[in-house]
């Protein structure tokens, strides 16, 4: 395989390296998740600076080294800018991303992983910049503003989501367990995962494998019948439409423990960031 | 290879920020053909900065006073705040020569994937600033990247309708050719775009 290669990717985060390097963890869709040196990136003048940001759909040129791979030239397909100044959305966003970060190995080709980041980062865009217009439009501002776009960053328990928080949360939970099933990590969602009785599912558990009836209980979790519901509805509509689903907070607030749990069993570690 | 004080000090140089295991010899080297006063001016220096230095108990800049250099300073505005991300990015802006005002370290900036949280940075003692009052203006000067950002538009919330905040200019570094600025760089460029 030539040591120079050029792909589509996707820029999922950095961390610095040294005086003003970066070591940018781009998702391609010819090799999956690449960590790359970006040399001089944090200069002033380096041509690729903006480029790197978070959700920013590239066109790359790599060099293959050993651990890390080096970019030599990048082109931006679309900056999804709008996701970024968007506090919900950007929360909502990077949940997903340290979810996808985590679910797949560095150097392993998943088209359909890549596939489904482009289109999950394209909703989001679409919504973001739907939010934005609606803002523009009631000409709104100040706090007014923060309600229709919420705050980020902690203080979100206890506080009511707004419209444009729940379409985040919402499309960012639909793609989340489109990655759990793509991962080979999708629980029981129709019938019980040790009896298979498919009556009541009042429980969860994501170590014994998904729903539980009230027989098979056991080290468990008591979940409403709505949240099964709404992930079995998140899991078969495309995501596209996603965001138009009526999922209530509380159903939504279930859904993300299930997932994290999965999350939590399955990878060993916890996901640091809800997406509200 | 080296004798037991070489290797000890070529590890120790070793973890500098920008010295690799080739520069950390080349400087031991040169340590070892310098004379002893030379060698313990230097060792003194290190630990003198590790014994005195420590941070502004208003802004959180270094310094070896409890008041940094800036906030002792009656000459400079009292009524600006400008939010930087660290210490380091205060010398840029002293550098430019433009402002003159005070300053508030955070100490970094907003990044959930890596777990920082609002309690993790100096944000409750800059709102306990403001809260004091005296202050017109917050300049929010942390790097204009997505956690920078992120950072900015918190703070700009939490102080919303009690002082102004200003975010500086995102644009075309000075002297560089605009056929090889960045997509998004252009773009703020454009939206920050003032009259002539």
């Amino acid at each position: 395989m030539p040591r120079d290669y050029s792909t589509d990717a996707i820029v999922l985060g950095s961390h610095k390296l040294g005086d003003a390097d970066r070591v940018v963890t781009l998702f391609t869709a010819a090799r999956g998740k690449v960590p790359t040196v970006v040399k001089g990136v944090r200069k002033i003048k380096s041509r690729f600076g903006g480029r790197l940001e978070p959700f920013t759909q590239l066109q790359v040129q790599l060099h293959e080294g050993r651990n890390l791979h080096t970019l030599t030239g990048a082109d931006t397909v679309k900056t999804h800018a709008v996701i970024r100044d968007d506090p919900a959305a950007l929360r909502a966003a990077l949940g997903f991303i340290e979810m996808l970060g985590r679910a797949t190995p560095d150097f392993e080709k998943l088209p359909r992983s890549y596939n489904l980041l482009v289109n999950y980062l394209l909703e989001m865009d679409a919504a973001a910049l739907s939010v934005r217009s609606a803002r523009a439009e009631t000409g709104k501002s100040g706090q007014s503003e923060n309600e229709l776009r919420g705050n980020t960053f902690g203080n979100a328990a206890g506080r009511d989501l707004s419209a444009s928080e729940s379409r985040f949360v919402i499309i960012t939970l639909g793609a989340e367990l489109k990655l759990l099933l793509l991962a080979g990590f999708l629980p029981h969602l129709a019938d019980c995962a040790i009896c298979g009785s498919s009556g009541s599912l009042p429980r969860f558990s994501a170590e014994i494998g998904g729903a539980l009836c009230e027989n098979c209980g056991g080290e468990s979790f008591r979940v409403q019948a709505e949240t099964l519901v709404a992930m079995r509805g998140l899991l078969e509509t495309p995501l596209a439409e996603a965001g138009s689903s009526d999922i209530d907070e509380r159903t939504a607030r279930e859904v993300w423990r299930c997932v994290r749990e999965i999350c939590r069993y399955h990878l060993g570690t916890d996901l640091k960031i809800e997406p509200w | 290879m080296f004798p037991a004080p070489v290797e000890q000090l070529i590890v120790e140089l070793s973890k500098l920020p920008g010295i690799g295991r080739r520069s950390a010899q080349r400087i031991t080297f040169f340590l070892l053909r310098r004379s002893r006063d030379d060698a313990a001016a230097l060792a003194e220096a290190i630990i003198a900065l590790k014994d005195k230095i420590h941070f502004c108990a208003q802004c959180f800049n270094f310094t070896d006073e409890e008041l940094c250099g800036f906030c002792r300073d009656a000459r400079r505005d009292s009524s600006l705040i400008c939010v930087v991300e660290e210490p380091s990015d205060i010398i840029p802006i002293e550098k430019g020569g433009e402002y003159r005002g005070l300053y508030h370290v955070l100490g970094g900036a907003l990044s959930p994937l890596d777990g920082v949280d609002p309690e993790h940075l100096r944000i409750r003692e800059l709102v306990a600033r403001v809260d004091a009052g005296g202050v017109t203006e917050v300049i929010m000067a942390t790097n204009p990247n997505t956690t920078g950002e992120s950072t900015s538009m918190y703070i700009a919330d939490l102080l919303r309708g009690q002082v102004k905040v200003t975010r500086l200019a995102s644009g075309l570094p000075v002297g560089a050719d605009l056929e090889y600025a960045d997509e998004a760089t252009v773009s703020r460029a454009m939206l920050g775009r003032r009259e002539l």
